[in-house]
């Protein structure tokens, strides 16, 4: 590794440091429902939205608030999939773009709800402007919101006591719009506008090239739609390409943008728990536990990626090429160095999936980080939201264990964890490795599976593993070699997005109203700490070891044989 | 049941209305204002007619140009992607060095080591870069070609060369387009 | 001494029949309806049988021709496990259940003198199984107490030991404190009348065999939790194991499947799933030893989350009575001469107080208790309410002691003249400020000084309470004193609040209050007057010589009845919990070791490039997976002494405790199965069992 790289991959570190608590603080004030900056112009919009709905500010029981999330969630399901459905009736089409087969329409839709962005289409050839602005775009916003008002119901669960008020569902939904991915995004839009990113109704262009070939150039409300896929850690793209087309993500300088707006909220949200439990070091402990973790895996990546394919050794003995030159297949000029595995982990570890590089081209550990950091259960940061309350499930259970060993019942934040939240728990956070280790399973059986991949038999294997990690995950990025356009995968993996999403969100809310009607124990010098380095450290290997030896076999079989055959080239 | 179904409907109206209509309207807007350039795709036109755009690859085929890295689509602008062939699979090394016997016969001059950038097909297969390497690699044949001494070719692409952000972020690297455009001005004269 | 040494053999002939016992039970719990309770050793208990048939199957199809011996070898050990784990289980039972043989012994063939009221001496013999709720009995010398009563007449002594073993015999009489007696026990002198308060059944002594024998032992909440948490993880890593043939599929290749099943069990947390049961009976055990009864299993449980705990003042934090401490003379009078007159004056006070005034004097001074002559003409005046003073008359001369203003009062009497010394108030004053009780002496009319009275902490109680605090536990004192007397007591002592002016609404309403704010509170008690607040208390610990009420109230019950065994209590509580957390924490660390064995021997035949994962370089596929099955099944017996004994405790701080023992058993928990199969895998090749 050089040195600029290494430069590169600190400085992106030293970012993230910056920019995660403010927002924190920010959310503190915006979902404690405080005055902030924003007030002045968002009030008056946000009591509007209230007065038309009809939505009073009172708390909602675990139940309604469930209730809330659902109802609105599959409206938003219905009402994306009727968009496809009939986007060559509806405006906006300049391409005259037809509806895609059903269940490709019900895969993307779920895709979007869940906040996976799994793209088993190709947007250009597929979905028109107006699918894109007022279907998907419209489901990057609310979907994000989702996870993070599931994320703040768990958080005052543990803060409240006897009590059954989780918040409200309607105004944590109307706050993370107006107040936190609104103004974000018209901001980073228009940065990335400044970039080259564009922002037109126009048609798609079609060009005269210098030689005098044609060249029909996709255009669209690129900008406005890439801002929010990244800051909702959506992930869906624009265009195929995603965030590696020049048009979606044109310089070194929108790229680190992009990664900062992936990992911005999910972040943030970890110091906005600690001001909501009153006690920033809590915050600061579990924040450092995935902030370590996330550089280690970034390190792995940069390391693996930044060194030559052995593969190619051979060859350079027959011809001369440049054998020492990194990894370039599947990444582009402007994102070779860290760029480009930095992206990939940023991705990964938050459920966002959008990719400035073609994983399915990465060396084989670069492709086990990638898988690794999915089947963590996407809490190394994690979605927006999504990764706060997975954290916090693995907060639990490595208090549960820790907290035994100091001999007393184990309690979180004065929260006693007795049969019941553990049996919600453990359900929840081990629900989506389970969905991934299930449907990989059940793929092999399918008729055709093995001619949807592409390579030798274990990376065919890891692109398999890869689809059911990904849609289970919520994350959406691929190994896209992996046919995954056919009726059968479209409707498995569509189905696993949904329950690997909304199974543990209802039960991240039964959870959070239990602990919300518990008492709290005060803190004493008998109480386990949970805001210090050795928690942070615990927290750490429970989450690795739990996620180690639940998914080490499969990865043997996939990326980690290839690896070994790779580089020891015995097949 | 009702009313948190009703609630829901107005609320994913308005929201739909906020963030699906009014936010990329005004984002569209105030683009057109400050970067119209950038917002209507970086577009080069040649007259009324568009060449293309800065940002996107499109294939050169001649010898006096210089070329892009490989497309994986053929430099399809309306269907982006990479190969997402596999870094083990053999069928990529086979790819490399199919395209080394090209490049080499293709600059029969250079006897030097092909870059590698120059051999793998990119993420979007619409990169509109090279790097310095890979342009070092194409002069010979595009002075040769254009009877243009190397040297003057050369300081076309070190003035046109985007290096590192800061010093350390991304590699030196030069817009294939941009070139190439520049090159035909210089013989022009 | 004589009773430690019996002590010593009786145990080690109780632990040769304890242990024969359990290894005959260990073999009966193989029943399928008992190993379903455990799900973890239930699905190794699958495994063993689907190994062996396997084995069987290979063997019968192929004529005996080929036999598998890795299977065998496999099947053997898994049988191996699961035998272990019932031992462990069983060992924990059959020391309760020895000790519940000898109290069903004291049950049997006891007769009661029935009779009909209780002024009558007529009884009639009933065996006592027939007697009934408020059926009347009479106990004369050498009679067993029938079954759990309350005495309605008279006073004797009962030998207890048979239920507690105390050997010094208790006093029992009717309408006292101490009016209750237990089923089985014997009056050694004395006749008493006694109403039966339980039913056949019901009684105390068959609690407590139910107790012992673990008959009605119900998992705790925290037991619960954690089996919800294991058996989760065995259900995913039976996943884990269970997808491994479909992608073994996909590579068109299959796994053997005692491969498959190996892997499971080596994943699966044997270790704590096999000692789990056996930890809680041990600690239910290790409460009877310290002389604790807890009649729940959630009660032992809540002691170790206790953080308040309440402690009545007097017998508990200061001996029973106040004592004196310090003579305080007036200006102009020497302390002898106040302590001389002090112990004139306590000579007759035959209360606790008035003896340490002697105790004090002759300990200051060396003043020996006066030997009255014949010509001593001595006229002691007693102690009454009325006068609040009491002395002697001396030839005349009358030395008193008493309350202040009394003391004052008095002296004018004797001289209206007379001069009350400027600084008596100020020093009165001074020691009732203290929390301490003034008692003022006069020689005739002349007011020499002040004797404090002070409660004396009890021996040992100071230390006992910085342990509490630094277990992170809250120590309020109760007393019926005024709060500067509390306060001041309660200073001295160390306890971190108090309770003044106590009284039972009081002291249930601070419970209440307590509860409220989150705290888990325990009490001892004796009386009636305690019963509420027992009862609301979340570890209410009765004194075995409290009233039935208080008994019936509390969730434990301290045979010793010493008012400092809560601290015990709370360390047996927490221990438990401990010795669970890290016995789990140790057998998921060994899964990293297990993997590194297991994993390249499955893979290798696959992926040849594997073997380099082979890092403690393990002789054969075979042997590595042999061998993290004998680790996996052997690492129980090794560890049933600690799961029975505890993890050792020592009062510290929560962040202190998890350090080392997330280093002992964490990191050992990872560092020691490497080094243990690997041993093993240079055993198992040296005997041949694999290759």
């Amino acid at each position: 590794m050089d040195i600029k790289v290494i430069a590169e991959v600190l400085f992106f570190l030293v970012l993230v440091l910056l920019v995660a608590k403010p927002m924190g603080n920010f959310m503190y004030l915006v979902f404690d429902g405080k005055r902030n900056f924003l007030s002045p112009v968002m009030e008056p919009v946000e009591k509007f939205i209230y007065k038309v709905s009809g939505v009073k500010d009172s708390g909602q029981g675990w139940a309604e608030y469930a209730l809330s999330v659902i109802a609105f969630n599959i409206l938003g399901l219905i009402v994306l999939f009727a968009i496809m459905m009939f986007q060559q009736f509806l405006p906006l089409n300049p391409q005259g773009l037809k509806a895609p087969e059903w269940r490709l329409a019900l895969n993307t839709a779920i895709s979007f709800v869940t906040n996976t962005n799994w793209q088993a289409y190709t947007p250009e050839s597929t979905v028109s402007y107006f699918t894109q602005m007022v279907g998907l775009a419209v489901q990057n916003f609310v979907s994000a919101a989702s996870g993070i008002a599931v994320s703040l119901a768990l958080i005052r669960g543990l803060v409240r006591k006897q009590t059954r008020d989780l918040g409200n569902f309607w105004v944590d939904l109307t706050r993370s719009c107006l107040y936190v991915l609104l103004p974000i995004a018209i901001i980073s839009a228009l940065f990335l506008v400044w970039q080259g990113v564009p922002q037109n109704f126009s048609g798609y262009t079609h060009a005269v090239t210098v030689e005098g070939a044609k060249q029909v150039i996709g255009q669209g409300t690129v900008a406005s739609q890439e801002a929010i896929k990244e800051l909702g850690t959506n992930g869906g793209g624009f265009f195929n390409a995603n965030s590696a087309h020049p048009y979606e993500n044109p310089t070194p300088l929108s790229n680190i943008l992009e990664m900062l707006l992936i990992i911005l909220i999910p972040a943030g949200l970890i110091f906005t728990f600690g001001k909501f439990v009153h006690d920033i070091k809590q915050g600061r402990a579990l924040f450092y536990a995935v902030f370590i973790t996330f550089a280690i895996f970034i390190a792995g990546a940069v390391y693996y990626e930044t060194a030559p394919n052995p593969a190619f050794a051979k060859g350079a003995a027959v011809t001369n090429i440049s054998a020492k030159d990194i990894p370039s297949e599947g990444k582009e000029t402007r994102f070779f160095g860290g760029a480009s595995p930095i992206f990939s982990v940023v991705t990964t570890v938050t459920s966002c999936g959008a990719v400035n590089n073609m994983h399915d081209s990465n060396m084989p550990m670069t492709g086990f980080i990638e898988l690794f950091d999915m089947q963590l259960g996407e809490l190394i940061f994690g979605g927006v939201g999504s990764g706060m309350y997975t954290l916090l499930l693995f907060a639990l259970i490595t208090v549960f264990l820790a907290g035994l060993m100091i001999g007393r019942t184990p309690e979180y934040l004065g929260k006693k964890i007795g049969p019941t939240e553990i049996k919600l728990t453990a359900a929840a956070s081990l629900f989506s490795g389970i969905m991934m280790l299930v449907v990989s399973a059940i793929a092999v059986y399918v008729p055709g599976a093995a001619a949807s991949t592409m390579g030798s038999v274990p990376h065919g294997f890891s692109q398999m593993l890869y689809a059911a990690t990904s849609t289970a995950g919520n994350n959406g990025s691929a190994f896209a070699g992996f046919n995954a356009n056919t009726g059968f995968w479209n409707l498995i993996l569509g189905l696993n997005m949904f329950v690997a999403r909304f199974v543990p969100m209802i039960l991240v809310l039964m959870l959070a109203g239990r602990f919300a009607a518990k008492n709290v124990t005060p803190v004493s010098v008998g109480t386990l700490p949970t805001n210090d380095a050795l928690f942070a450290f615990m927290l750490v290997m429970v989450i690795l070891l739990v996620g180690g030896l639940t998914f080490l076999p499969a990865l043997s079989m996939g990326p980690i044989a290839d690896h070994m055959a790779l580089f020891s080239g015995i097949r | 049941m009702k009313q948190i179904i009703k609630t829901s409907l107005i609320m994913f109206v308005i929201l739909t209305v906020i963030t699906g209509i009014l936010y990329p309207v005004a984002v569209w807007a105030a683009a057109k204002v400050l970067f119209p350039f950038q917002a209507e795709g970086s577009l080069v036109k040649k007259g009324a007619e568009v060449t293309g755009s800065v940002l996107i690859a499109q294939d050169f085929q001649k010898p006096e140009y210089f070329h892009p890295r490989p497309s994986a689509v053929s430099y399809d602008a309306a269907n982006s992607g990479g190969s997402n062939i596999a870094a083990s699979n053999p069928d990529l090394a086979k790819a490399v060095l199919d395209r080394a016997d090209k490049e080499k016969k293709m600059n029969p001059l250079n006897t030097g080591l092909i870059p590698m950038d120059m051999l793998t097909t990119s993420s979007s297969g619409l990169d509109p870069e090279i790097t310095i390497k890979a342009a070092q690699w194409q002069t010979k044949r595009v002075a040769a070609a254009r009877g243009l001494d190397e040297k003057t070719v050369l300081e076309a692409v070190y003035k046109l060369k985007e290096g590192a952000l800061l010093g350390f972020i991304g590699p030196d690297r030069v817009n294939v387009l941009k070139l190439n455009l520049y090159l035909d001005t210089v013989k022009a004269k | 001494m004589d009773n430690k040494q019996e002590n010593k053999q009786d145990k080690k002939q109780m632990n040769s029949l304890v242990i024969r016992e359990a290894l005959l039970n260990c073999l009966m719990k193989l029943k399928p309806s008992d190993m379903v309770k455990n799900p973890v050793m239930f699905c190794v208990y699958i495994g063993a049988f689907l190994t062996t048939a396997y084995f069987v199957y290979t063997a019968a199809s192929t004529g005996g021709k080929t036999m598998d011996f890795f299977t065998l070898h496999i099947s053997v050990w898994l049988w191996l496990t699961v035998i272990f784990s019932n031992f462990a289980e069983a060992l924990a039972e059959s020391r309760g259940k020895a000790t519940a043989d000898t109290l069903k012994k004291m049950k049997k063939d006891i007769f009661a003198k029935k009779t009909e009221s209780k002024d009558s001496t007529q009884f009639t013999m009933v065996p006592a199984s027939s007697l009934r709720k408020g059926d009347l009995c009479i106990a004369g010398p050498g009679d067993l107490i029938a079954g759990d009563g309350e005495i309605v007449k008279g006073i004797a002594s009962v030998d207890e030991s048979a239920v507690t073993g105390e050997s010094a015999p208790v006093i029992r009489e009717a309408g006292a404190d101490r009016s209750s007696v237990i089923g089985g026990t014997r009056v050694l002198s004395d006749m008493i009348v006694y109403a039966i308060t339980s039913n056949p059944g019901e009684s105390f002594l068959d609690k407590m065999i139910e107790l012992v024998e673990g008959a009605v032992r119900k998992k705790t909440p925290n037991e619960v939790a954690l089996n919800i948490l294991l058996t989760a993880l065995t259900l995913l890593f039976l996943l884990v194991t269970a997808t491994m043939q479909p992608y073994a599929t996909f590579m068109k290749q299959s796994f053997n499947i005692t491969w498959l099943v190996a892997l499971f069990v080596a994943l699966a947390p044997t270790t704590i799933g096999a000692l789990l049961s056996a930890i809680g009976i041990a600690g239910m055990n290790r409460l009877l030893r310290i002389n604790v009864l807890a009649f729940s299993g959630r009660s032992v449980e809540a002691a170790g989350d206790v953080d308040t705990v309440l402690l009545d003042k007097t017998g508990t934090i200061t001996l029973g009575n106040r004592q004196a401490d310090k003579f305080l003379p007036v200006k102009g009078v020497t302390e002898e001469e106040l302590a001389l007159a002090a112990q004139f004056s306590s000579l007759s006070d035959d209360t606790p107080e008035g003896r340490s005034v002697v105790v004090l004097a002759k300990r200051r001074f060396n003043i020996r208790q006066h030997e009255f002559g014949a010509a001593d003409k001595v006229n002691f005046i007693p102690f009454s309410a009325n006068s609040r003073m009491s002395g002697i008359d001396m030839n005349g001369e009358k030395i008193m002691k008493g309350a202040a203003e009394s003391m004052v009062e008095f002296v004018k009497t004797l001289d209206k003249n007379c001069v009350i010394p400027e600084d008596l108030h100020s020093l009165v004053e001074s020691v009732a400020l203290k929390g301490s009780t003034p008692l003022v002496v006069s020689r005739n009319a002349k007011l020499l000084g002040v004797i404090e009275l002070k409660d004396i902490l009890k021996g040992g109680i100071k230390e006992r309470l910085l342990q509490l605090n630094l277990m992170g536990i809250k120590s309020v004192m109760i007393t019926g004193d005024n709060p500067v007397t509390a306060a001041s007591i309660a200073a001295e002592a160390g306890v971190n609040d108090f309770l003044s002016n106590a009284k039972p609404e009081t002291k249930l309403a601070l419970i209440k209050k307590y509860q409220d704010e989150g705290h888990m509170v325990a009490m001892i008690g004796d009386g009636t007057n305690d019963a509420p607040a027992l009862a609301q208390a979340d570890v209410g610990i009765a004194m075995n010589t409290g009233t039935a009420a208080a008994r019936e109230a509390g969730n434990m019950l301290d045979l010793d009845s010493n008012p400092t065994k809560v601290i015990e209590v709370v360390e047996v509580g927490k221990q438990i919990l401990i010795t669970r957390g890290s016995l789990t924490t140790f057998s998921i660390a060994n899964d990293v070791a297990k993997y590194f064995a297991i994993i390249p021997a499955m893979l290798s035949g696959m992926f040849p490039g594997m073997a380099a994962l082979n890092i403690m370089r393990l002789a054969s596929p075979s042997s590595s997976i042999l061998s993290a099955i004998i680790f996996n099944a052997i690492v129980i017996p090794a560890l049933i002494p600690l799961a029975l004994r505890g993890v050792p405790y020592k009062a510290q701080s929560a962040a202190k405790l998890i350090r080392t023992n997330i280093l002992i058993y964490g990191l050992g928990g990872v560092i020691l199965p490497f080094i243990g199969i690997k041993l093993i895998d240079m055993i198992v090749v040296a005997l041949g069992l694999a290759h």
